[in-house]
């Protein structure tokens, strides 16, 4: 102990000038609980989200591990592509028409429907007096559309090796900027869940994901 | 290191939002995000003075707190799970920055060689409050000790364990950190 010990009690009971400075002390460690929070100078979540994007996608890998024995050939892993695309858009295309009592804006002569174009064309589209295309169709369609998307990083992740890097650059570019635009719709979204506006701009932001997606998922080795 | 993640506040079921997140709904947990950040935040850019480092380790700790919420159990609130392993992420990536600099900084520099001279310019822009400053300016182990108890509420005991020091090295650590502060702000 020191002839000055400001943490002695009793030293301090005696002495004014380390009582003081103790009192001090206390004040400091008041401040410092009643320091306020603070806050990041940027939207940290897109960030954050499009990493668990990609853990998602890593998580999968059991999944891709085994599909593998199924892909040898990039000509039925293009076939696969294919008909994934066709049963996926189709569900979700053909929901979309059916809340809106309307014809599926299926295209026969390839076989593909737009899901998120489908979307957003009963969002933007609709014809006055039909029925309002619901909040929970559309949650229930992006939650597909996020299978659909999953499905296609999976086979691009089966194909990484066959793709020129430079697509790949590209690509994985692309991708970031889309995930940030589809992040930040949701965060609006979840602020103002009943906004066909906001929606609609997500259901564009999935629908330019699913066609980089699909275009990159089906091109010729090499590209 | 890994600061346990089960003292302290008292046991609560997961929220709605724990349970969906823990089941892989993003949406859950940017909720949880949402609700968090600030705090997470705060402890992050206090801790490493710098915001743009203080960003990163925020993304990161949510990031595994999303890889390791299959493991939380309800055992503590969600918010204090997630405070601690942000600073476990924290003290984690200082010991990596540590060893790349192959510089001590286990939290125990001689504080009474630190003059005013020493003190480095201010790292944080735009925190006004001289006490915020002041401690952006602490060295890392005063500062670690400090933030960790007079601004988040830690036991000595947590945080010795955590930086692998005696609860009567920290109380040491505490002591200088505040005197050194006082010096600062009355400066």
């Amino acid at each position: 102990m020191t002839e000055h010990d400001i943490t002695d009690e009793s030293h301090r009971a005696a002495c004014t000038e380390c009582a003081a400075e103790w009192t001090e002390l206390d004040a400091i460690s008041a401040a410092a609980r009643a320091l306020p929070q603070l806050t990041p100078s940027r939207d940290l979540w897109s960030g954050i989200d499009a990493r668990l994007a990609g853990n998602a996608n890593t998580s999968s890998s059991a999944l891709a591990r085994a599909e593998r024995r199924w892909f040898r050939s990039p000509t039925l892993r293009m076939a696969a592509a294919a008909t994934l695309l066709v049963v996926a858009s189709s569900a979700v295309t053909w929901r979309v028409a059916t809340d809106r009592n309307d014809t599926a804006p299926s295209d026969p002569a390839n076989g593909v429907t737009d899901s998120a174009a489908a979307v957003l064309a009963a969002l933007t589209e609709a014809p006055a007096g039909s029925p309002r295309y619901s909040q929970a169709s559309y949650e229930s369609d992006f939650a597909a559309m996020d299978v659909e998307i999953r499905a296609m990083q999976s086979l691009l992740n089966e194909r990484r090796a066959e793709l020129d890097p430079n697509t790949i650059a590209v690509l994985e570019k692309s991708l970031m900027l889309i995930d940030q635009a589809i992040s930040e719709s949701r965060s609006a979204l979840l602020n103002d869940p009943a906004s066909q506006f906001l929606a609609a701009q997500l259901a564009r932001s999935y629908s330019t994901k699913l066609t980089l997606l699909r275009s990159t998922a089906t091109m010729p080795m090499g590209s | 290191m890994t600061l346990a993640l089960t003292l302290s506040s008292p046991p609560a079921a997961p929220s709605d939002d724990v349970t969906l997140a823990a089941n892989g709904d993003r949406r859950a947990f940017e909720r949880l995000y949402r609700d968090n950040v600030d705090r997470i935040f705060s402890v992050c850019v206090r801790m490493v003075g710098d915001r743009g480092r203080a960003e990163e380790l925020t993304q990161d700790a949510f990031v595994r707190a999303w890889e390791k919420l299959g493991t939380f159990r309800g055992d503590s609130l969600f918010s204090t799970w997630l405070h601690r392993l942000a600073v476990n992420v924290v003290l984690n990536e200082r010991e990596a920055e540590t060893r790349r600099r192959d510089r001590h900084d286990d939290g125990i520099e001689d504080l009474d060689a630190i003059s005013y001279g020493d003190v480095r310019p201010l790292p944080v822009p735009g925190l006004s409050l001289d006490l915020e400053r002041a401690i952006a300016t602490l060295p890392p182990g005063a500062k670690k000790v400090f933030v960790l108890h007079d601004v988040e509420g830690y036991t000595h005991e947590e945080i010795a364990e955590v930086l692998g020091v005696t609860a009567g090295g920290c109380k040491a650590q505490l002591h200088r950190a505040r005197m050194l502060l006082r010096r600062m702000l009355t400066k």
